[in-house]
C-alpha cells in the first residue's frame, strides 16, 4: 500500500471482529479463521478505523492519548496502518 | 420412520435439558449417563432424528471417514453434513435440530449422536455466556484445573496423570466452562477422548486455572497476557470459533472468562510434576 495521506479514510473489513482487553486487543479475521493480538497503539488505530474519520484526525486523537512526539506518532501510525491493511484487518474507504 | 420409534429421551447436559425425539436408548452410547427421567421443562432444546425419507432429497458428505463433518454457518441456522447424516439446526430461539440418517448410519449411531450433540452443546453454551472448550479438566473436591490445546497437545496424558494422582477427571476432550453468578465453573459433559472420565467427584467445580498446553523439555507455568489468553481460548472453543455469525459472542465470552480466571501457558513434559505446579500456583493465589 502506498503511504496513506492524512485524508485517507479507513474502515475495518467486514469479516473482522475485535475486542479490547486492557492494553491489547484480540482480533478475529473470520474469512481466514485467524486470531491475532494487537498492542495498544495498533488497537487504538483499529478502533478508530470507522469509515468516517480521516487518518489525520486519528493521528490527532492518538497524539492526545499517547505521550509521543507528532513525527514519531505519524510514522508509527503509517506503519501500523500498512500492517493492518496487509493483514486484511482494514481497507481504504472508496471515494464517493 | 424414526430410528427408535416415537419415544423421547431427555438428557441433562450443559445449559439445561435436551429432548431427543426418535432415538432408542442404546443409540445414546455413553450419553446414557446424562439421561434423566421426568419432564424436560419449557426451555428444553429439541433434536428429532429420522431415517432418510426420500433418497437424493438431501446431500451427505462424500469422504471415507465416517465421522468427518462439514458445517454451513448461516445467521440463524446451521446445516451440518456428515457421511451418513445431515442436520438442520435452528438457532433463533431454543435450539431445534432435525437430523436425517442414512440406513447405513445404524451401526454408527452412538458416535453420530455424540458428534451432533457436541455441536449443539457448543452453541447452547455459547448462547448462555460460556464456551465448550477442547480441553481436559480434572479436580479435587473444591476446584478444577482446565488444560487445553490441539489434538496431541497432551490433554489425555495430563488426565491420566491426574487420575493416577487421585483427582477426578471430568473429561479429557471437551468441557463446558460457564459463568455461574460470577463464578466460572467447569461442568462435566459425557464427551471424552481416550482417558476414561472418573465416575466420582462432583458434576461441576469452580475453575482454579486454565492453561494452554505447550510441549516442552522443561516444566513451567507462564502467565499469558489477557488478550493472548482470550485468543488462545478462542482457538480451542470448538465448532463456534469457525462460525462468522457467532465469533463475536464467543470472543465476548472468552474475555469475560479471562477477567476472572488467569490463563497460563503450561510448558509440559510427560511426567506428573505439572500437578504440583498447578496446585501450588492455585494455593498461592488463594492465599494472596
Amino acid at each position: 500500500m502506498p503511504k496513506p495521506s492524512p485524508e485517507t479514510i479507513l474502515r475495518t473489513c467486514a469479516d473482522v471482529r475485535f475486542r479490547r482487553v486492557l492494553d491489547e486487543a484480540v482480533v478475529i479475521r473470520q474469512a481466514a479463521a485467524e486470531t491475532m493480538v494487537l498492542n495498544d497503539v495498533a488497537a487504538a488505530v483499529l478502533e478508530r478505523c470507522d469509515g468516517r474519520t480521516p487518518l489525520g484526525s486519528i493521528i490527532d486523537q492518538l497524539q492526545q492519548a499517547f505521550d509521543v512526539d507528532a513525527e514519531t506518532l505519524a510514522d508509527d501510525v503509517g506503519r501500523f496502518v500498512a500492517e493492518l491493511v496487509e493483514s486484511g484487518l482494514v481497507e481504504e474507504e472508496e471515494s464517493p | 420412520m424414526k430410528p427408535g420409534g416415537k419415544r423421547e429421551l431427555a438428557l441433562a447436559l450443559a445449559g439445561g435439558t435436551w429432548v431427543l425425539e426418535g432415538l432408542a436408548a442404546p443409540m445414546l452410547g455413553r450419553l446414557q449417563q446424562a439421561r434423566v427421567a421426568g419432564p424436560a421443562g419449557d426451555y428444553a432444546c429439541r433434536v428429532s432424528w429420522r431415517w432418510q425419507r426420500r433418497p437424493g432429497a438431501r446431500q451427505f458428505l462424500d469422504t471415507p471417514n465416517d465421522f468427518d463433518l462439514s458445517i454451513d454457518y448461516r445467521p440463524s441456522q446451521l446445516r451440518v453434513l456428515g457421511t451418513k447424516f445431515s442436520a438442520r439446526v435452528r438457532l433463533d430461539g431454543p435450539i431445534r435440530a432435525e437430523v436425517e440418517l442414512l440406513p447405513a448410519a445404524e451401526p454408527l449411531m452412538p458416535g453420530i449422536v455424540e458428534n451432533v450433540m457436541r455441536i449443539l452443546v457448543a452453541y447452547r453454551t455459547t448462547a448462555s455466556g460460556g464456551l465448550l472448550l477442547h480441553s481436559a479438566c480434572f479436580g479435587d473436591t473444591r476446584r478444577a484445573w482446565v488444560v487445553f490445546g490441539h489434538s496431541g497437545a497432551g490433554k489425555s496424558t495430563c488426565s491420566q496423570f491426574a487420575a493416577d494422582a487421585g483427582l477426578a477427571v471430568l473429561s479429557d476432550d471437551m468441557n463446558v466452562l460457564f459463568n455461574d453468578h460470577g463464578t466460572w465453573k467447569a461442568r462435566r459433559v459425557p464427551f471424552a477422548g481416550t482417558c476414561r472420565p472418573t465416575d466420582r467427584g462432583p458434576a461441576e467445580l469452580p475453575v482454579a486455572a486454565v492453561c494452554q498446553l505447550r510441549q516442552s523439555a522443561g516444566l513451567r507455568l507462564e502467565a499469558l497476557s489477557p488478550a493472548s489468553g482470550a485468543a488462545a481460548l478462542l482457538s480451542s472453543a470448538t465448532f463456534v470459533n469457525e462460525d462468522p455469525w457467532r465469533t463475536g459472542t464467543l470472543l465476548r465470552n472468552c474475555t469475560s472468562l479471562i477477567q476472572k480466571i488467569p490463563v497460563n501457558a503450561l510448558y509440559f513434559r510427560k511426567d506428573p510434576g505439572f500437578l504440583d505446579l498447578l496446585t501450588g500456583e492455585s494455593d498461592a493465589q488463594a492465599v494472596a
